[in-house]
């Protein structure tokens, strides 16, 4: 594939920004975008501040070069900072607004909104009680649905 | 067999390019594109015969209505129903919901069970959902192997359902179900069979009578006809025991403050002004597809189907879904590689020029209950060659390269 605007997110798929998981996170929420793409945040609140973010999931490289970004970013941020981050912040974090790309909108807002919907919870009820697990990246699982259908 | 060389010279839109690139359009699960002969069809239609359909007794709502009802014939015949058991509506997913709101809404009752498959599109799985919740009836789901084939195991689901809808040929795995086979299966045990056909009837010739489904829903703008037509077969008897599915003009034919007295069918259940130039446009989409044949459309998508899944499983690691063998499956080709989104793979090959589809195709069900995610996929249709999937799997290897 020859190089294209769309290289810098290529270069953040193979290279990500802050893709792992964390042990015992304060709130985690885990998001299903419309094309069916799932993303988990976790984050680490210390005062009214993010001390740590990460992600993990199944999403596109839009989605991951959107949340490389943008959890690199409000590290040390309070969470009203946070849910106050609009569109043209995004893109200028992500330096590209894909005005002429509008169908793949949706995969760089999703790591965003993903991520001040766990800041909602939090300030709603404070740290999760049992943080939700992450499900393991959905790998084909053929076989074992054969075995439940009782078929070899 | 066909001639692509001389078909492709038929639809305009193959001469677009795409990004600097010829455009390569593999999407045809999702729609046809449009011959020159329906797209003038449409044109004609508009400039020398537009007029409202029974409604007057001039010349021009005369013509109308004799070039809407020639195309109801046309559709009978070609999938061997007779014209009054044809109801045009505006898709396949409204065809699927009036047998829902009407059939299912009359003769479905608490405690009846519904029968339906994982595989189905969700046009033809939300409203069986929704009216068994509504009815207290139990919704049964048949499962399908990771091969994409429903297990004999599972038709004990058809035996106890006083209604089975089931698709065809899955707009995912490509499966051809064996509906004949289930509605012999539903009629032993009382019940009645609504076959989804959007992705057999573009593909496969279809005979209603020789399937003997009670219902079958398919849509225009598959099989090279414009949006925005669809139709249901139904056999008489039931269509006629049914209520209407809306109320207006055309179904009607004594309307007094005290009450009114319904059409005869097939108008029965075409309220209002229909989609004139939609149903003029799939008859001559229907002329065009008798004029190549149903058999020699199948082969050609059968000798793409082989080439294409012989290409495609030579990339490393790609997992392709539903049966392997060409003979057992409509032209759809899914697919995941791992470590690759099927949205990014569909948005670098459209730098390329060709067209592609990725996410669950309005399949989520079958996606989660075989544990795959989202995915591409490729379809087929009469114009596509074999030259195009040979330029389609070096770019699909380039784009993996470039990812990895």
């Amino acid at each position: 594939m020859s190089e294209n605007r769309y290289q810098k997110f290529v270069e953040l798929f193979k290279n990500p920004l802050n893709r792992r998981e964390m042990e015992n996170p304060d709130v985690t929420h885990e998001g299903r975008n419309t094309c069916g793409d799932t993303l988990m945040v976790f984050l680490k609140i210390k005062d009214g501040k993010i001390e740590d973010i990460c992600y993990q999931g199944a999403f596109c490289a839009f989605s991951n070069a959107s949340a490389s970004q943008v959890t690199e970013f409000i590290k040390g941020m309070n969470l009203d900072d946070v849910l106050a981050i609009d569109n043209p912040k995004l893109f200028e974090l992500i330096g590209d607004d894909l005005s002429d790309n509008p169908h793949r909108l949706s995969c760089i807002l999703f790591p965003l909104n993903t991520i001040k919907k766990a800041c909602e919870k939090y300030k709603e009820n404070g740290p999760d009680k049992t943080p939700q697990k992450l499900k393991k990246d959905i790998d084909c699982h053929c076989d074992e649905h054969n075995a439940e259908l009782g078929i070899q | 067999m066909l001639n692509t060389e001389e078909i492709r010279k038929d639809f305009p839109i193959l001469k677009r390019k795409i990004n600097g690139h010829p455009l390569v359009y593999l999407d045809n699960g999702a729609t046809s594109q449009k011959p020159i002969q329906v797209i003038n069809s449409i044109v004609d239609y508009y400039e020398n015969h537009n007029a409202n359909v029974h409604r007057g007794v001039h010349t021009l709502s005369a013509e109308a209505t004799e070039m809407y009802e020639e195309a109801r014939k046309k559709v009978a015949k070609f999938i061997n129903a007779e014209p009054e058991e044809i109801i045009f509506t505006k898709n396949a997913s409204e065809a699927l919901n009036l047998v829902a709101y009407t059939y299912g809404d009359s003769f479905i009752s608490q405690g009846d069970s519904i029968a339906t498959s994982i595989m189905e599109h969700h046009s033809g799985f939300i409203p069986w959902q929704v009216l068994a919740k509504k009815k207290n009836a139990t919704l049964e789901v048949m499962n399908v192997t990771k091969e994409g084939e429903i297990p004999e195991s599972e038709y004990s689901k058809i035996s106890k359902s006083k209604l089975t809808s089931i698709v065809h040929a899955s707009n995912v795995l490509g499966t051809i179900n064996p509906v004949k086979e289930f509605a012999k299966l539903a009629h032993e045990n009382e019940g009645v069979i609504l076959v989804d056909g959007s992705q057999s009837v573009p593909h496969l010739p279809v005979d209603v009578k020789d399937l003997d489904c009670d219902f079958f829903a398919f849509t225009g703008h598959k099989m090279l006809g414009p949006t925005g037509i669809g139709v249901l077969y139904g056999k008489k008897e039931l269509l006629e025991k049914m209520p209407p599915f809306l109320y207006g003009g055309e179904m009607v034919v004594d309307a007094k403050v005290e009450g009114c007295k319904w059409n005869e069918i097939p108008h029965k259940f075409e309220a209002g002004t229909p989609n004139m130039a939609g149903t003029i446009g799939l008859g001559a989409a229907i002329d065009y597809l008798n004029n190549l044949g149903m058999e020699n459309v199948r082969a050609h998508e059968v000798e793409l189907l082989s080439h294409a899944t012989k290409a495609l499983l030579e990339i490393e690691g790609l997992e392709l879904y539903g049966p392997k063998d060409p003979t057992q499956r409509t032209g759809v080709l899914t697919f995941n590689i791992p470590g690759l989104s099927s949205i990014d793979l569909s948005s670098f090959m459209d730098e390329y020029g060709f067209a592609i589809r990725s996410g669950f195709h309005c399949a989520q069900p079958v996606h989660e209950a075989l544990g795959i995610l989202p995915s591409a996929r490729i379809s087929f249709y009469i114009y596509n060659t074999k030259e195009e999937i040979d330029a389609l799997i070096p770019k699909i290897k380039e784009v993996r390269k470039a990812m990895s």
